[in-house]
């Protein structure tokens, strides 16, 4: 099809394949880790990622060689996994932060305990699993922030242009965020601090 | 400022993200508000938590799985048409669907009106001529379910 030809690998010089493959090797790394934080398991974060390249490699003529490229990549993860989540009706997404709209008002939402398996806690792997589940109990919006802010490192600024908001919205939406993480991960400091 | 606005800065104080003076008056409320000193701390440990995520392992696999999305056939690519490719079709398609019906419509009455009064007109005009003062004629619109019709005495009858 027209689409397939125009994108195909024939229609770059081998110069800009190697370009491509050259972005492949360098941020692949990176824009997977920022995939898997959003989506929280290796099959989805795997599709967003290579997803992103694709988008990177339809574009790649308009890439200018030596443009700063993640906050790029950033965004085209967050807007494909926006959309993915579009695609898929049937997971109805709540973010845990949001209170239950009910006849009369507005009730907290409940949710499980994390600490209720405390015993089953170990270093590593499971601590990991409980603060990705954290993570991902986050909305979109306040989970992008969280991990462009301390998981990547980003200066606000940075986050700010990323995401296309205002610096105030990022400072908001990160304390939000924290403070959500912190009451989930609780039992979890709690621990920490007992060994 | 209220202890509420000192903990909504605290975030940002935690990631040296406040202006200097915000930063210094953050410190000097931190000196006297222990609740505001536990906030931060929870605050930071939380942000360490986070921080201290392994970094996932990307899958051996990956660059090959790129290529072969870039080189897979296209599925349902009407469905990945660009957008603004979408829209100008569907507005081509809309004054397709508007403009027919008007050409065609206008065109049928432009043919009907030819055969009707010219050719009412250049019989009658002559017959007149030649004899102003028998001047039968008359001219009537019919209106039927089928559309209009003129209707007139032929002027041809006058010569017989």
């Amino acid at each position: 099809m027209a689409q397939s030809r125009e994108h195909g690998r024939d229609s770059y010089t081998p110069d800009e394949v190697a370009r491509f493959e050259a972005l492949v090797t360098r941020h692949g790394r990176h824009v997977y880790a920022i995939a898997y934080r959003m989506a929280g398991n290796e099959a989805d974060a795997k599709d967003l990622a290579q997803e992103a390249f694709v988008r990177v490699w339809r574009a790649l003529r308009r890439i200018e060689p030596g443009a700063a490229l993640e906050g790029w990549f950033h965004r085209i993860v967050t807007n494909l996994y926006i959309d993915s989540l579009r695609r898929r009706p049937k997971v109805r997404l709540q973010s845990l932060d949001e209170p239950v709209p009910t006849g009369t008002g507005e009730i907290p939402r409940e949710r499980a305990d994390p600490a209720v398996d405390v015993e089953q806690t170990v270093l590593g792997s499971t601590m990991d699993r409980r603060v990705q589940d954290a993570l991902l109990d986050l909305s979109e919006d306040l989970r992008m922030v969280v991990v462009l802010a301390d998981i990547e490192g980003h200066a606000y600024e940075e986050i700010a242009s990323m995401m296309g908001v205002p610096i105030g919205t990022v400072k908001s939406r990160l304390h939000r965020a924290r403070r959500a993480l912190r009451d989930r991960l609780a039992p979890i400091r709690q621990e920490l601090r007992q060994r | 400022m209220s202890g509420d606005r000192f903990e909504r800065l605290l975030s940002a104080y935690l990631d040296g993200e406040l202006l200097p003076e915000e930063m210094a008056e953050v410190r000097a409320h931190l000196d006297g508000c222990e609740s505001c000193r536990e906030e931060l701390e929870s605050l930071r440990a939380t942000k360490q938590l986070v921080g201290h995520l392994a970094q996932p392992v990307l899958p051996s696999n990956f660059a090959a799985g790129v290529w072969s999305r870039i080189e897979r056939p296209a599925e349902r690519r009407w469905f990945w048409w660009p957008r603004p490719a979408v829209a100008l079709a569907a507005v081509v398609l809309a004054v397709i669907l508007v403009a027919v019906p008007l050409v065609r419509g206008h065109l049928d009455r432009l043919k009907a009106a030819e055969v009707g009064p010219d050719l009412f007109v250049r019989s009658y005009a002559p017959a007149a001529a030649e004899d102003p003062f028998a001047d039968r004629a008359f001219i009537t619109l019919i209106t039927t379910d089928a559309g209009l019709r003129l209707l007139g005495e032929d002027p041809r009858g006058l010569r017989r």
